[in-house]
């Protein structure tokens, strides 16, 4: 986080260079100026004293008089502010020893010629000292410091005032998307004084009202779907039981019929009966799978870990009459363990198994039922796809989605009603899973289905819980 | 030869009546059935009410054959004034309904029932069940005895 950009360090910081730049570029300007200043007051006043002492001096240069010379150099040099000074004849000798030997880069010479009338008969030269000037300098510069530094605290100080609504609207941006993303905003709206803020602020009320619309729509339609689902199912279970009760009079009359008139009817009228007797019975069929059905989306009871082996161990065991009966070979791989409603789970191996029994025409009727663990191309989940696979008749293409629709046959057979897929279909994507075929006709059928690989973990009250942590089977043997 | 038992049925749908008496009869037990088309009959019949009033009309049954789903006063309430009732409530009475939704049956239980049993669809089915109701509570339960107390209406 460290490494973030800081809206309170990072304008203090570039505040503080900023100024503290100006005072120095500032602070370099007065310096050069003022040494420009001291240096042309310092040329002028070399040059005054410079022409004032060859005007004093003449006389005694002309006369070759020194100590008059001396007089005048003492005259004009009150202060001691010279601290060089050549008195030179025309031929350039020196006709009065300087003050100093040395001659010092930092003075300013000036030099003036000595007239005696309008003839020049020598030239004064002049070195002033420079120590007055740099003091004023160093001044200046010392004040120029001292103000640029305050100037520094004091753009500090604005950096963070001005900062300080942003700081304090992005402050409360972050809030309110936390809180939005934490449960909603319940009404809350955005605003800010920050014109850029609120203007985000305004795509975000905006944004989050949709969301919630859509997320409150969406809440809406599924709730409504399953009040939908659960009334269907009630429906055809009302349905269902009241379609049973005069069912129940078909085949009870038309069985005293043939029991208490035997006599009287022929075997055409025997026939006909028998007919009334069989149609009773299917219809009895059809009602009880519509029951079936419909008690599946009604009794939803918490997944719990079911090993799918010993599952299959109950389903061949009520399968054993029909493997028998047609020589069947089922073939069980190795099976995981999975999280679903037993019962229902049962239910979706019997039918697979069952068709793959019935519908076979092969002297060696073959039934595998293998899984394999895999990852769900589009969600990313691992998932479990089970397969039952038979060498049976095999469906045509056209079929593979109509087979698993309610009371869809593929053949007439007495005892099918087409139930047992849409069963199938309906028990696997209850558990969040899905149900396909694969078949080629005359060679045989695969059906496979997934189911979601979940933590398998107890649910607390799931029923018929043995020692192993694994539901026992709701046997039906 | 025991004594006939006196079985009270009831029952609205016509055709359920004589599919159950028609049972009764195959079953050859010799039993009597008496049949109450509603609630409010049956509970007059228990109570020796309106058209029962006439002494010796309606005798106490041995066993009630209760379907829920009928007229006026349902099974359910029928099945609660018989059990909440001091002069009553010794009666088995087995439920004989469509329903096999796990709320009725249990609510059934609840209010008392003695068994709870759901109507076959097949008559030899149904012939069958008689047969064991029949078998069940009036030879192998020992019933509560006769007259041992009066109703109280």
């Amino acid at each position: 986080m460290a490494s973030k950009y800081n809206i309170k360090v990072q304008y203090a910081a570039w505040m503080a260079a900023m100024t503290l730049a100006t005072v120095v570029v500032m602070t370099a300007v007065h310096l050069w100026r003022d040494a420009a200043e001291q240096n042309r007051v310092a040329q002028r006043r070399a040059e005054i004293a410079a022409q004032t002492l060859a005007k004093a001096i003449a006389p005694a240069v002309v006369t070759s008089n020194v100590p008059g010379m001396a007089q005048a150099v003492e005259l004009i040099n009150p202060d001691k502010e010279i601290l060089f000074c050549r008195i030179l004849d025309n031929g350039d000798h020196e006709i009065f020893p300087r003050f100093r030997q040395e001659k010092p880069g930092s003075l300013i010479t000036v030099r003036a010629p000595i007239r005696d009338g309008s003839n020049a008969v020598g030239m004064v030269e002049l070195g002033l000292g420079e120590a007055s000037v740099s003091e004023t300098v160093m001044r200046t510069v010392f004040l120029d410091l001292a103000v640029g530094a305050l100037v520094v605290l004091a753009a500090i100080g604005a950096s963070l005032v001005a900062s300080a609504p942003l700081r304090g609207a992005l402050k409360d941006l972050l809030g309110f998307v936390k809180r939005v993303d934490a449960g909603g905003s319940r009404g809350e709206r955005l605003q800010s004084d920050i014109a850029e803020v609120d203007d985000v602020g305004k795509l975000l009320n905006d944004l989050v009202q949709r969301v919630e619309e859509a997320q409150s729509t969406l809440a809406r339609s599924q709730k409504q779907l399953q009040a939908t689902q659960k009334e269907m199912d009630e429906y055809t279970y009302v349905i269902s039981h009241d379609l049973k009760e005069p069912l129940r009079g078909i085949e009870a009359f038309s069985k005293f019929l043939v029991d208490d008139y035997r006599d009287k009817l022929d075997e055409e009228g025997r026939h006909r009966v028998d007919v009334i007797r069989s149609s009773a019975l299917r219809m009895q069929r059809l009602i009880n799978d519509l029951l079936k059905f419909s008690r599946l989306g009604q009794q939803k009871s918490p997944f719990a870990p079911v090993g799918l082996n010993t599952m299959l161990m109950h389903v061949r065991v009520n399968l054993q009459y029909a493997l028998d009966a047609k020589k069947t070979d089922l073939r069980v791989d190795k099976l995981p363990t999975v999280m679903c409603d037993a019962t229902a789970m049962t239910e979706v191996f019997h039918n697979l198994i069952s068709n793959a029994i019935k519908y076979n025409d092969k002297p060696r009727p073959v039934v595998e039922v293998g899984g394999t663990e895999k990852t769900n191309p589009e969600t990313g989940q691992a998932e479990y796809v089970i397969h039952v696979r038979d060498n049976g008749l095999g469906i045509r293409a056209e079929y593979f989605e109509k087979i698993f629709q309610i009371f869809q046959r593929l053949q007439r057979d007495d005892e099918g009603t087409g139930i047992g897929l849409t069963i199938v279909k309906r028990v696997v994507e209850w558990h969040g899973g899905r149900v396909w075929v694969e078949s080629e006709f005359g060679q045989g059928t695969t059906f496979y289905f997934t189911l979601p690989k979940r933590e398998l973990n107890e649910a607390p009250d799931a029923a018929r819980t043995t020692g192993t942590g694994q539901t026992e089977l709701a046997s039906t043997v | 030869m025991h004594q006939p038992f006196d079985i009270l049925l009831v029952e609205d749908n016509p055709a359920d009546v004589e599919i159950t008496i028609e049972a009764f009869r195959r079953s050859h037990k010799g039993n009597r059935v008496f049949v109450c088309r509603d609630g409010e009959e049956a509970l007059d019949f228990l109570f020796h009410r309106g058209k029962f009033a006439r002494a010796g009309s309606a005798p106490r049954p041995d066993l009630i054959l209760l379907d829920l789903n009928l007229p006026k006063k349902n099974g359910t309430e029928v099945l609660d004034l018989v059990k909440t009732n001091l002069g009553m409530k010794d009666i088995p009475v087995v439920v004989l309904t469509t329903s096999d939704r796990d709320e009725d049956v249990s609510r059934c239980y609840k209010v008392g029932a003695n068994s709870y049993l759901t109507k076959p669809v097949q008559f030899d089915d149904c012939l069958k069940l008689v047969e064991d109701i029949q078998q069940y509570w009036l030879h192998i339960s020992k019933l509560p005895p006769k007259f041992a107390s009066p109703p109280v209406p």
